[in-house]
């Protein structure tokens, strides 16, 4: 199943959307920064994530949602469930 | 427009959300076993559970002129209890024989551990030795990826799983390529925060196509909308797509997959309403 609109109509549909969701990040990141003890969260994985996900919003391509999907995943370690992978681990397909 | 919702805890909601899903169009559900938000305590717990998915659901599905379909497992957030686990698959072919169970499901992973992966095998058995249908729970935002691709591992390990008997569901946009490349079915659930938007899911299927794909609302005890099939249905039409395309997946697709099941007995809805019950008072 193909679009069947063009980017206009598309755009045109989905750009309040769009300034909509800005405005709601903009303001959740405010609301974070305003409050006390603030500086704790320039180190917290998670914020740094998001960082990572507004570059990812900034940059080109056609992909960016699988992006960002991505990038809050755990990693993933092929051949976890082969004969010489260590079945000792806690949490078997992980990366580490 | 008629659809089936292909994944909803019915058990978690009331008789009015079958009448609010009948009145927008919805014909048929099928409701996979899952976490009752407490781990239960012993095999006949899920006897009862059980019971109740294919006896007293489908009649209470059939007020509204819904047909009710299940399926039996022990979820994988239970799965930490491997001997509990294992009492419960031993059971679970005493209502193979029910009408309108489908299969094994929801099996999968949780927290990607050794012994999810034990009982997700375990349950991946069963479903071989008596030729069902499998649903696979995929599990929830940074473990899903991992899960995902364990799950695939897992399935691909045995050479008697036939993709085209097996939908992968809660697909999202980093997972959705990695069932359908080997050929599983898959579905996408509609949870605005922590799944798929409906306009996300309308993206996927415009970017993968609308075969062997379908949307569900996992609607179930928690904040969840058992509507939100019909709030699909909408975003496509808003964007031009034809009705007969739109019915492709919330229609045809649903029952193309469950057809797999021998004991998949759907009657045309305009049939089954002219012969449906009525209702009871519960109080």
């Amino acid at each position: 199943m193909e679009s069947v609109q063009n980017a206009t109509e598309v755009f045109d549909q989905v750009y309040l959307d769009i300034r909509a969701g800005l405005l709601v990040l903009a303001a959740s990141l405010d609301r974070v920064d305003r409050s006390e003890g603030a500086e704790v969260i320039s180190d917290d994985v998670r914020r740094e994530r998001i960082q990572q996900g507004l570059e990812i919003l900034s940059g080109p391509g056609l992909n960016r949602a699988e992006q960002i999907q991505v990038l809050f995943s755990d990693p993933y370690r092929s051949g976890w469930n082969t004969a010489d992978a260590n079945e000792t681990s806690d949490s078997p397909g992980d990366d580490a | 427009m008629y659809f089936f919702d292909p994944h909803v805890h019915m058990i978690s909601r009331v008789t009015d959300d079958y009448e609010r899903m009948a009145r927008m169009g919805c014909v048929g559900v099928s409701e996979p076993a899952f976490w009752a938000g407490f781990d239960r305590g012993s095999v006949d717990g899920f006897r009862d559970y059980f019971r109740q998915l294919t006896e007293f659901e489908p009649t209470r599905a059939g007020w509204s002129g819904v047909q009710h379909y299940a399926w039996l497992c022990i979820n994988a957030k239970e799965a930490e209890n491997v001997e509990l686990s294992r009492e419960v698959i031993a059971m679970i072919p005493e209502f193979l024989d029910k009408p309108g169970v489908l299969g094994i499901g929801e099996i999968g992973l949780n927290k990607n551990t050794p012994n999810e992966c034990t009982i997700f095998r375990e349950h991946v058995e069963l479903a071989m030795r008596t030729n069902e249908l499998i649903l696979i729970h995929t599990p929830h935002l940074d473990d899903k990826y991992k899960g995902s691709r364990m799950i695939i591992d897992m399935l691909l390990e045995d050479h008697r799983v036939d993709p085209g008997r097996v939908l992968i569901d809660h697909v999202e946009e980093h997972t959705v390529g990695l069932a359908r490349e080997e050929g599983f079915w898959c579905a996408m659930t509609l949870y605005p925060v922590t799944k798929c938007t409906p306009s996300r899911a309308a993206d996927i299927i415009e970017m993968y196509g609308d075969e062997r794909i379908m949307v569900n609302s996992a609607g179930d005890w928690g904040p969840s909308n058992p509507t939100a099939v019909p709030d699909f249905i909408m975003e496509l039409r808003r964007r031009g797509q034809s009705e007969s395309k739109i019915k492709k997946i919330v229609y045809d697709n649903p029952i193309e997959f469950f057809s797999g099941s021998e004991r998949f007995d759907f009657t045309p809805p305009d049939v089954f309403r002219e012969n449906a019950p009525t209702g009871v008072d519960a109080g």
